[in-house]
């Protein structure tokens, strides 16, 4: 389980792979990979390609991101999901709040 | 130039800082004093024993911080002494070191054996006593600090776990006491933490027809159960008034987007039947896809709306659902609880473990729960991490339509029922269901229950609180107090309580425009004085139950000094 996050200054975009189950242990990790960075500076994708499990608290937690991204407008796309992970995204209606691709 | 030795740490002049109190045992005066010497220069304060029954007095007598032990003394021994210095130490740690001239294997295995927490073969160097010493406080003190620890720690989780229950209890009050129509569908919770965050509350509509909604918060425990309270309150006093779905979602969004972090939602089922039993209508948001069982088969009624809480207002489309549903219809809605649930198969969920097989042998018209439990507990592995809540909901069941009973009978004749409840059965009121359903003294009267459960809990309550319990309800004022007021309340009730509450009701038919119902509440107390209770203002944080009685009745008047009390609902 780890959180990684790359930074791509030329696109003012903010990559951000969460690994294995994103969960509430990952609380921390998560924030601590974008609240440095100034609200509402750049884009943000969120790359669970890798992610096995999501459960409502991580659901929580793509919520305070695009507040912090700049909330209803915000550009923060959620790419690579798996099955598990797209079913409980679908379940939740996020692609109203998230561009999922 | 110095040469290099670990061990030739000159002495200081200074005094060293103070180390506590040493208890020196040996038979041998000169080794005693000897010993003695280098502790006091070492910051100890030193105490003598001579003999293991002098040791024991001195060890009770000067609670010492650490001990040296010699082995062979006439009397008692160092052995001896030890154990029973061990056993009187209790939780405290409390080392022991023995100095001894024995140096055989077996003599220094029965050192540790008596409880001994190192040992040292005489003669010793000095040098490498004071560094076993340092040794030995580092443990000891790690012990003290971890016993300060444990004593915090558990204080507190005393503290929490007493402020779950209660809060359990304030919430259970709150939320789950207003349920009206329980008898008719079916549910089962199973909470993770000491209670859920899931919900489900119901609540009949003024045309007969009934509400049902099923939540689930994000996360569980206290912090998810704290949302339960306002989403109750708007539930049930709009839908009693027969507000539409849509308005009443789109007031507990408001309500939780208003309340909630942005990290916390929501989902949610609103399902609203109506009267005859022939139309659904649902709203799912966010929660798992529920299944509807007709003639036709399993219908599968899908998430199509964001959780509640996250934006406002809730986008146009979100509307509630219609269906065209037969009363033989059966719906089963659940929460993700249950279909998360780590099942004993290659470690699936449940949902792919066996959920769906359930559903295949489910056969139209027939209840489909009790499979459902027994398959989940068949498989499940361990304690549920999540919320579970399942429910079933037979959509026209006996009792909702039609009644055993001829119309006209029920308008045109009348019933008188009253129960007295005493002592330890004061803290619980069944509900009106319970008590006059099985008689069919509700019948003709669905659209009214709800009104009339809200009256008799708030009269009931009155009369246990302030009559029999005699609480007074200034004590609400402040937060603090509220708490206080409920903790009370359970105190006063856990010792036997004496006194008795009752409770009649008087169906007259034909008295107001269609019929009223009188509503008389006696208890043993000593009475109040109902002026102060008229002087209750809006903004005060108690004395609301009386004002929703006043609203909904046509009439309420108290009398044996406060003692009784008669309301009037007509219709």
């Amino acid at each position: 389980m780890s959180i990684t996050r790359h930074i791509d200054e030329s696109k003012q975009q903010v990559i951000i792979k969460i690994d294995g189950r994103f969960d509430f242990a990952q609380h921390k990790a998560f924030r601590d990979a974008y609240r440095d960075i100034s609200p509402g500076s750049k884009t943000y994708v969120v790359d669970l390609s890798a992610t096995s499990y999501l459960d409502s608290s991580a659901l929580g937690m793509l919520l305070l991101l695009r507040e912090h991204a700049g909330g209803d407008a915000s550009p923060v796309r959620i790419q690579g999901c798996g099955e598990d992970v797209q079913r409980v995204l679908k379940i939740a209606n996020f692609e109203k709040l998230f561009r999922i691709e | 130039m110095r040469t290099f030795n670990n061990q030739a740490q000159p002495d200081t002049a200074l005094p060293a800082a103070p180390r506590g109190k040493a208890l020196v045992v040996d038979d041998e005066p000169t080794n005693c004093r000897l010993l003695t010497q280098m502790l006091l220069r070492e910051g100890f304060h030193a105490v003598e024993a001579h003999n293991g029954e002098e040791a024991i007095a001195k060890f009770e007598a000067e609670h010492p911080d650490i001990i040296f032990m010699d082995v062979m003394m006439p009397g008692m021994d160092g052995f001896e002494a030890t154990r029973n210095i061990k056993s009187r130490s209790g939780g405290e740690f409390v080392p022991v070191i023995f100095l001894t001239a024995l140096r055989d294997e077996k003599s220094l295995i029965q050192c540790t054996e008596a409880g001994g927490d190192d040992f040292l073969s005489k003669p010793f160097s000095f040098g490498i006593l004071k560094a076993r010493i340092r040794a030995m406080e580092r443990v000891r003190d790690l012990q003290r600090a971890i016993a300060a620890k444990n004593e915090t720690l558990s204080t507190l989780i005393e503290k929490d776990q007493e402020e779950q229950k209660l809060a359990e209890r304030l919430l259970s009050r709150a939320v789950n006491t207003r349920n009206a129509a329980t008898g008719r569908y079916r549910y089962v919770q199973r909470p993770a933490a000491t209670f859920s965050g899931d919900l489900v509350l119901s609540q009949y509509l003024p045309d007969g027809g009934l509400r049902i909604l099923i939540a689930d918060f994000t996360g569980h425990g206290l912090a998810a159960a704290i949302g339960a309270m306002p989403v109750s309150d708007i539930f049930h006093t709009m839908t009693l008034k027969g507000v539409d779905d849509d308005r009443v979602l789109s007031e507990i969004n408001r309500k939780l987007y208003q309340l909630l972090p942005a990290d916390r939602f929501m989902a949610a089922w609103l399902i609203s039947i109506s009267h005859t039993g022939t139309t659904l209508r649902w709203w799912n948001g966010g929660m798992p896809t529920g299944w509807m069982q007709s003639r036709h088969g399993l219908n599968q009624l899908e998430s199509h709306s964001l959780p509640l809480g996250i934006m406002h207002p809730l986008p146009e489309q979100e509307h509630t659902n219609y269906l065209q549903v037969e009363p033989t219809d059966r719906l089963l809605l659940m929460s993700d609880g249950l279909l998360e649930t780590n099942t004993k198969i290659d470690g699936k969920m449940f949902e792919d473990a066996g959920f769906h097989q359930v559903l295949d042998r489910w056969n139209y018209g027939e209840p489909v729960m009790e499979s459902l439990i027994q398959a989940l507990d068949e498989l499940r592995s361990g304690d549920p991490l999540d919320d579970i809540t399942i429910v079933e909901i037979p959509l026209g069941s006996s009792g909702y339509t039609g009644s055993k009973i001829p119309k006209n009978a029920v308008y045109q004749s009348g019933w008188h029922w009253s129960i007295e409840l005493a002592d330890a059965r004061l803290d619980a009121l069944p509900s009106l269901e319970d008590l006059l359903g099985p008689m069919g003294l509700l019948a003709g009267l669905h659209n009214h229950v709800g009104a009339l459960q809200t009256i008799i809990t708030e009269l009931y309550t009155n009369a246990l609180e302030h009559g029999v319990l005699q609480l007074e309800s200034n004590m609400k004022s402040t937060p603090d107090g509220f708490e206080l007021y409920y903790r009370e309340r359970e105190r006063r009730l856990a010792v036997p309580t004496l006194g008795w509450i009752r409770l009649s009701l008087n169906y007259l038919p034909g008295s107001g425009p269609d019929g009223s119902i009188r509503i008389s509440v006696r208890d043993s107390g000593q009475g109040f004085d109902e002026q102060q209770l008229a002087q209750t203002d809006a903004s005060q944080p108690w004395g609301r139950g009386m004002k929703l009685v006043r609203d909904l009745c046509e009439s309420v008047r108290y009398s044996r000094g406060g003692t009784e009390v008669e309301a009037i609902y007509a219709w």
